[in-house]
């Protein structure tokens, strides 16, 4: 993996690539999944604080519509590039997809970089964008919703704009609002209480039981934080351990979930909490538990590791913690993996239920959310342990099997292909 | 015929002489001078014609060398026949009055050049000069001009003797601006001594913020002021030294430097256990009495501190006193305070940066400031709403779109201690002061994280100084300015709060000063910084505190060092053969010496690892190397962003694997037209701002930039003699011992921020430079 090669695009299409060719995908189909429906690339002139005119490059890819209307996050990073936007948009489609909700999968990014503007100059940029890619955006058409350093407030000024454009109220034409503007309850936690949902299912089929049984999470961000409050919460796990940048800590009798966070919260770091040794990241990943949560960071679980990983669950609410050669070694080892894009779409799960009370403008208490999200998931994780016992693949590539086949069945009953 | 008009201006002049009998001499100088200045008379003339009336007309008689008195009687009547011609009754009343008044000052002056005149006597004679100018002004008059040299002696004697100093203050500082100073000085009765750096630095800046705002009012609700200040000259503390016996402890600064460390807890027991005079103990609980319960803070302000160059930047203690109580035990507390700050003058870290700087043989005495601690009472704690420090100059850009010349703040609920010091994992507000709204971080997570989790407070229960969890101090109701102080966290949101708090959970209340930013605090705080550089010549800093009502400049000082831009200059004179690299772009002023250790990534040879682990192992390596060298001087050199989450982009590192570098420098080098970002405005970076470890990146591409490719890469590599598991990355990571390459030289890294370059380069050691 050479840094200058490296092209996120092609991993995508390598992904799909081998689902297909295990699905007998015809020619045809296939290559048509493999690239995106429709790109639109725009230019966006902001006037800056200081007077002057800056023009920033942004992109709106709909990846594949079959399904439903597309869907996916905004990012505004400064190494964005359509590749990358690309990427993520095929991924929003094969999640969309394995969770069965009737979307389809986007992407859109801007290339700038939020640390050098001020909230003014943001709000100018996240207007202009609408005003350039509006035309392509609706809730029958495309839904965008926020992502790497994008924030609701983003998302306000972005719906607020496309409804002075449009002149009436639409606040289905983006997610991820703040609630007063229409966001759903049960945000939040959305992505740790999906990947909980699909865990107890997993343990229910392998046969573990996790009320009291040991749980690890590396990485203690937003992701990592509510999946020891909710492992403890919804399946009873016990927190072992937990890890951030800063490195872990460890207590084999367990540790109160809400006084970790506290901890974090108050301090910035998890070292210090009471009753504990410290525990490397690396070893953290290796411990004897039932449970483990890579929640932080991209290829954590390689060859050289995955051999050393205990865990009976893995539940990646990270995105892709574990690397192609470590998922073979870990599915020869009994290691169950649920894999990232469907242990972490409850996020997208949610958003597609903010569109939905949106649309018929009535929306949900906090534990009729958690109820939908609850039904969704569980159906999502069945689909994808059918295909895996049909299969026999690892959990990944069957989880790939499901979502290419929904898109390619949608895809041909429209007579696409 | 003698006009009437003369006739009453004879009189005039007449009474006037009468009225100051003893200054004859200085009143007809006065008109002498005057009359020859305004072309009446040619002073050769004069004296021509005074002679020849002492002669009486005898030609042989001779020209006396000096006046006696026959002449200078002749001179005067002279005088006083011309001025009586030339001078309206108004015109003498002035050039007198003027005469009277220097020589009034003059005697100040010379009073204060005699050590034995004792400051009671200095400070009566400013009395009278400050009521009769006052007197004047009252009486809708200008009172004259006061003689620089006069200023100059004043300053010099009662305030700081460093020539920068009193180069810039006496274009500002008014004989009559030292009488407020003296009234709340402290010190024995019949020496003289000085307030020292810190106290001559506030007293500056509090004359040159003033004038500032006499010119621009500050914008409505914005009242600034100074804390109220009492003075200890640096005379009470030899007075302290020899009160105590304590003369012998001055010696041990010449001691090794173990006995000098280890023998210091011993000697501040003493310190503390020492005793002022009767008259000195009276002054200071009459003090007490005046000031009542209020916190205080006794701050050191030695004669070398604060000045140009050498900022003693916290080497002397600054201590705070709760000051709750009865009298005896508040007096107590404060004597001892005041003798913790003597001790301080002989602890190890001081003695060792003046024997650094050749400053060890200065006689260095301490005067004190005592300040009320500007804040208020909220439960049990006492604090400020918000205090910090700030930086005419700001040297930690993260965008070229931050201008140096904008300045920097650092702000933080509470006391301004934690703004100060760098606290590892707790975080000031960092604010540009161009663009105050700019931030590092941009997740709410991340603004989260990078913010105030802990305040400093004088707890009053306890009569401690302490560091507060940030909840405990909101969950106490009604904080003042909270509104200004606090962003709300909820829903994935960080915001300011729309309206009034109400029962907000303290939990979702996150320290961002967003709502104060967004005011007129920024300009305000850049007006100051600019208005004070202006007037020094120099980059400053200040610290301030905002009470709830008032902000307050509490210090004022010559900015350090390490962020002083324009006195790093890149040497002209160095050859091409010791030149190592160089840069042109975001460079922030800094200057590192005597480099023993370079640890090398080559950009190169790092994107040629295929394997993911081997990219993981680097960081792994950087990490053991930090540790292995962490007595040593070195710095880190890589591609890309360091600490990047994504590996590509440069070695995964975090904070703790590099904390013990003195540089850091990240390389981009061009792969086509395209040139990799680099780290500003990440995370990382603001830890490294925190860990006070330079930042600077290379671009070793482009067009008039120097790099070493055969110091780097082709010097000898003890990589695999340290770490001999890891000899395989020996392409890709080089550790170079600099002396062994370059024949005993070392390395030098000097940034000019000002011209925007930097120069490494290969030289023998320099004795200057800060200890690890």
């Amino acid at each position: 993996m050479s840094s200058a090669e490296y092209n996120p695009f092609t991993t995508a299409q390598q992904q799909l690539d081998e689902a297909a060719g295990k699905l007998g995908l015809d020619k045809g189909t296939r290559e048509f999944l493999r690239w995106p429906m429709r790109e639109f690339v725009v230019t966006l002139p902001v006037r800056m604080d200081d007077g002057k005119v800056k023009v920033f490059r942004g992109y709106r890819v709909q990846y594949n519509s079959a399904r439903g209307p597309t869907k996916g996050g905004l990012r505004w990073h400064p190494d964005e590039t359509i590749d990358t936007v690309r990427a993520l948009a095929a991924w929003m489609t094969w999640k969309t997809a394995v969770v069965d909700i009737p979307l389809g999968g986007g992407k859109g990014g801007v290339t700038c970089n939020p640390k050098e503007m001020s909230q003014g100059e943001q709000e100018r940029l996240a207007r202009g964008y609408i005003r350039q890619v509006g035309r392509i955006l609706g809730v029958t058409k495309d839904v965008p919703a926020p992502d790497v350093y994008t924030t609701p407030q983003i998302m306000a000024w972005m719906m607020d704009e496309f409804e002075a454009i449009q002149e009436q109220s639409h606040p289905g034409v983006i997610t991820g609002k703040p609630i007063p503007l229409g966001g759903s309850q049960g945000r939040g936690d959305a992505t740790a209480r999906g990947g909980m949902y699909t865990t107890r299912e997993a343990a229910k089929k392998l046969g573990i039981e996790l009320k009291g049984a040991t749980a690890a999470v590396q990485g203690f961000g937003n992701a990592g934080q509510y999946a020891a409050l909710l492992g403890e919460e919804i399946l009873g796990l016990k927190i072992i351990a937990a890890s951030d940048s800063r490195g872990g800590v460890i207590n084999p009798a367990g540790m109160d979930a809400k006084a970790l966070v506290k901890h974090k919260l108050e301090t910035g770091s998890l070292a210090g909490f009471p009753n504990t040794e410290p525990i490397s990241n690396e070893d953290l990943l290796e411990l004897d538990c039932t449970v483990l949560f890579p929640s932080a960071l991209e290829n954590v679980i390689r060859s050289n590791n995955a051999g050393n990983v205990k865990a009976d669950i893995i539940c990646e609410l990270a995105n892709g913690p574990t690397t192609p050669a470590a998922d073979e070694i870990l599915a020869k080892n009994k290691r169950f993996v649920i894999p990232d894009f469907l242990a972490n779409a409850g996020g997208v799960t949610v958003s597609y239920f903010e569109m939905v009370q949106n649309r018929y403008n009535y929306y949900w208490p906090l534990e009729l959310v958690h109820e939908r999200l609850d039904e969704k998931m569980t159906k999502a994780f069945h689909d994808v342990y059918d295909m895996y016992r049909k299969e026999k693949v690892h959990p990944r590539l069957a989880a790939y099997m499901v979502a290419v086949r929904r898109v390619a069945d949608a895809a041909k009953l429209r007579g696409w292909v | 015929m003698k006009s009437e008009e003369q006739r009453r201006a004879e009189e005039k002049l007449k009474e006037l002489l009468k009225r100051y009998s003893g200054l004859t001499s200085r009143i007809h100088q006065g008109l002498l001078v005057a009359l020859a200045m305004q072309g009446h008379i040619n002073l050769k003339d004069i004296l021509e014609k005074a002679q020849h009336a002492v002669a009486g007309g005898d030609p042989n008689r001779g020209l006396a060398k000096r006046w006696g008195s026959d002449e200078r009687d002749a001179v005067h009547l002279l005088v006083r026949k011309y001025a009586a011609k030339h001078f309206t009754i108004d015109e003498i009343d002035t050039i007198v009055e003027s005469a009277v008044t220097t020589e009034r000052i003059r005697t100040v002056e010379d009073l204060s050049k005699e050590s034995r005149v004792s400051f009671e006597l200095i400070h009566q004679k400013l009395r009278e000069h400050t009521r009769e100018r006052q007197e004047k002004i009252n009486a809708g008059e200008t009172p004259p001009d006061e003689p620089m040299s006069v200023r100059v002696r004043l300053i010099h004697r009662f305030v700081s003797d460093q020539l920068e100093y009193i180069g810039v203050a006496r274009h500002y500082l008014g004989i009559s601006d030292l009488l407020p100073i003296m009234d709340r000085t402290i010190g024995p009765r019949n020496s003289m001594g000085r307030i020292g750096g810190k106290a001559a630095g506030i007293v500056l800046a509090q004359k040159v913020v003033n004038l500032h705002y006499e010119q621009h009012p500050p914008p409505k609700g914005f009242e600034i002021g100074l804390p109220e200040t009492w003075f200890l000259r640096s005379d009470l503390f030899l007075d302290f030294i020899d009160q105590n016996n304590l003369t012998h402890a001055n010696d041990l600064k010449y001691g090794p430097r173990e006995e000098v460390r280890e023998g210091y807890p011993m000697l501040l027991q003493v310190f503390k256990n020492g005793h002022f005079s009767t008259y000195i103990m009276g002054r200071l609980r009459a003090l007490l009495k005046e000031i009542g319960k209020h916190p205080l803070i006794v701050r050191s302000s030695s004669l070398l501190e604060d000045n140009f160059g050498s900022a003693f930047s916290g080497k002397y203690q600054s201590i705070y006193v709760a000051n709750q109580g009865d009298l005896d035990h508040r007096l107590d507390e404060l004597v001892g305070a005041i003798a913790e700050v003597y001790a301080s003058t002989l602890h190890p870290d001081p003695i060792q940066y003046r024997a650094d700087r050749g400053l060890i043989d200065y006689d260095e005495q301490m005067g004190i400031m005592i300040q009320k601690v500007v804040g208020f009472r909220h439960g049990r704690y006492f604090l400020p709403a918000w205090s910090g420090v700030a930086f005419s100059r700001n040297e930690w850009r993260w965008t070229p779109r931050i201008k140096r010349e904008d300045g920097l703040a650092r702000i933080v609920l509470g006391l301004g201690t934690r703004a100060v010091d760098r606290v590892g994992h707790d975080y000031p507000r960092m604010v540009p002061l161009g663009m105050p709204d700019l931030r590092p971080e941009v997740s709410p997570r991340d603004i989260a994280r990078y913010s105030q989790h802990f305040a400093d407070v004088i707890d009053l229960e306890s009569n401690r100084f302490e560091s507060v969890p940030i909840h405990n101090i909101l969950e106490i109701e009604h904080f003042p300015d909270i509104q200004r102080i606090v962003s709300i966290v909820a829903d994935g949101m960080v915001h300011k709060p729309h309206t009034r708090i109400i029962d907000q959970d303290p939990s979702e209340l996150l320290v961002t000063f967003d709502g104060l930013l967004q005011g007129s605090f920024p300009q305000v705080m850049r007006d100051i910084l600019q208005a004070l550089e202006k007037a020094y010549g120099w980059p400053m800093d200040v610290e301030f505190a905002f009470d709830g009502k008032t902000f307050h400049v509490l210090q004022c000082r010559p900015q350090g060092q390490r962020n002083a831009s324009a006195r790093v200059r890149i040497p002209a004179a160095v050859p091409e053969t010791k030149r190592v690299f160089t840069a042109r772009k975001y460079v922030s002023a800094g200057k590192i010496e005597n480099i023993e250790y370079v640890v090398y990534i080559d950009p190169l040879d790092y994107e040629k690892i295929e394997n993911y682990d081997d990219l993981v192992r680097i960081g792994q390596i950087v990490s053991r190397l930090n540790h292995k060298l962490e007595k040593k001087r070195f710095i880190l050199i890589g591609p890309g962003r360091w600490g990047s989450d994504d590996i590509r982009l440069g070695v995964r590192v975090r904070y703790g694997d590099i904390n013990r570098t003195l540089a850091l420098l990240e390389m981009a080098r061009s792969r086509g037209d395209h040139t990799p970002e680099v780290s500003f405005g990440t995370h990382f970076f603001q830890d490294l701002m925190e860990a006070n470890i330079h930042y600077m990146p290379l671009f070793p591409d482009e067009p008039g930039v120097t790099f070493s490719e055969t110091f780097f890469r082709e010097s000898s590599n003890l990589l695999g003699e340290m770490l001999p598991e890891d000899a395989r990355f020996d392409a890709v990571v080089r550790v170079l011992h600099v002396p062994a390459i370059a024949d005993g030289d070392l390395l030098h890294l000097y940034m000019d921020g000002e011209k925007d370059r930097a120069l490494a380069f290969l030289g023998r050691e320099q004795s200057d430079h800060d200890v690890r």
